[in-house]
């Protein structure tokens, strides 16, 4: 929102997400500390910075993967949404647990050598041309590199300075981040481990990963394939009012262009665009409130007949004219910017 | 998100999760490699081939 | 890595941070508001939170204060 910027936006349901999130990484760090003292023989204990190390690892990548589970989920069930209003919280707080990792290996395995620790850090494990002994350090600084840009633009500032295309392309970049992130691991923490239970977890977490982000980007592929089918004058069949529940929408998707949001709101029937201009939210999963379209993402406000944020913001969206015709609602797939509103079309049935 | 970037998501998936399945399975492969060698080490001091 | 070519990628990778920070400081002082108009007013705190991102992405910066943009977001 371009208007009044502060630290943060905080609501009742931030302050709880961040408490939930604060008695999470505490307790996981807790457990790691436990097991790894309860699990090793005496003698192969590790020292107390190692364990800690080590716990601030796995914590960021425990974490890592739970971020980036939330969005496919978010996209096979609305149960999983109110995990990705905050989620920029998780990916700052993912951000300090590696910074916290990285800072203990930098003390522990380089602080003690007469070279400079940054320094020893890349040239110790000399080995890039072989698999084993690979430095996997430099794979995990440059992990690092990635979350630290992505903390650092994670305030809206910059989703309104870069622009929301460019944020996200850049934000994209943490899919190579945990891909880095894995092979880190698996070259570095699981070579020297006896149990296979740390390459097992590993395994777990990124294959549930990458098959819920392949499913569900093959699921959105097909239904943007499948568009729905334009007469030659452009008009898309809708469906009849009353399929449509009150203050909700149903999304259309157009054969060019972006899916389409159709809102019913008492009598009026409303189609605008299903892209947030915040963080591309879709508009069409979320509801009518106080007349205007509510974004179910981060509650950005549109009103439904110019596509216009109330002021003071500024933001817009493009809108699409309707109509009714025997009972059935028709949008026209070509997006209306003009200065005049777009008139609803109103139900013959009214006020059901 | 808009078309263009669920199309970006639906081209780099496929081609991400085989990558990651292939340092996985290279990463057991050296760990059990080095792993024979070292248990095999003591008994022939030439070196685990 | 010989420590001949790690001191290169520490050295050139602080010299990007040290134009970042001279030019995220140019910019906190003099550039906010062409930066992005609704920052005219913006609190210290939200200031130093923003200049971490600054120094991280310059050259970025440097070319929105020129006045570049994507097409398709200058509605």
């Amino acid at each position: 929102m371009a208007h009044g910027y502060r630290l943060v936006q905080w609501t009742p349901f931030k302050k709880r997400y961040d408490l939930a999130l604060l008695l999470g990484v505490v307790v996981f760090l807790g457990a790691y500390l436990v097991a790894g003292l309860a699990f090793t023989p005496p003698g192969d204990r590790p020292l107390p910075i190692q364990l800690a190390l080590r716990a601030f690892g796995a914590a960021a990548f425990a974490l890592l993967t739970l971020i980036l589970l939330i969005g496919p989920l978010a996209r096979l069930s609305p149960r999983f949404t109110p995990l990705l209003y905050n989620r920029r919280h998780l990916g700052v707080t993912c951000f300090g647990l590696a910074l916290a990792h990285a800072g203990l290996v930098g003390l522990w395995y380089h602080g003690f050598s007469d070279l400079n620790p940054l320094v020893s850090l890349l040239a110790s494990n000399p080995r890039y041309s072989s698999i084993q002994g690979f430095p996997f350090e430099s794979l995990g600084l440059v992990a690092l590199l990635i979350l630290f840009v992505m903390a650092a633009t994670s305030h809206d500032f910059w989703n309104n300075v870069l622009g929301p295309n460019m944020w996200k392309a850049l934000h994209m970049l943490v899919y190579w981040a945990y891909g880095l992130v894995v092979v880190h691991v698996m070259l570095g923490a699981v070579q020297g481990e006896k149990s296979a239970v740390y390459a097992a977890v590993v395994g777990v977490g990124a294959g549930l990963v990458a098959l819920v982000h392949v499913l569900v980007g093959a699921r959105e592929a097909r239904r943007d394939a499948r568009a729905d089918i334009a007469a030659a004058d452009g008009w898309l069949r809708v469906g009849p009012p009353d399929e449509i529940a009150d203050g909700r929408a149903r999304i259309v998707t157009p054969p060019t262009g972006e899916r389409i949001a159709v809102f019913r709101d008492g009598a009026a029937i409303h189609a605008i665009s299903n892209v947030c201009r915040h963080q591309g939210g879709p508009l069409g999963e979320g509801r009518i409130v106080d007349g205007c379209v509510t974004c179910p993402w981060h509650g950005f406000q549109y009103r439904p007949q110019d596509g216009r944020s109330p002021a003071p913001f500024t933001e817009r969206v493009a809108v699409y004219r309707t109509r009714i015709e025997d009972g059935v609602i028709f949008v026209h797939g070509e997006p209306v910017f003009g200065d005049e509103d777009v008139p609803p079309s109103v139900t013959a049935g009214a006020a059901t | 998100m808009n078309r263009a970037q669920r199309r970006a998501h639906a081209r780099l998936w496929p081609v991400l999760a085989l990558l990651l399945a292939a340092a996985f399975a290279g990463s057991l492969l050296v760990k059990a490699g080095v792993d024979r060698a070292a248990r095999e080490a003591p008994a022939s001091p030439i070196g685990g081939g | 890595m010989a420590e001949r070519s790690a001191e290169i990628v520490w050295l050139l990778l602080g010299g990007y941070l040290a134009v970042g920070l001279l030019v995220a400081g140019l910019t906190l002082l003099f550039g906010l508001r062409r930066l992005e108009p609704g920052a005219s007013a913006m609190p210290l705190a939200v200031r130093l939170l923003i200049a971490p991102g600054l120094t991280a992405l310059w050259p970025l910066v440097l070319a929105r204060l020129m006045g570049l943009r994507a097409q398709e977001d200058r509605r």
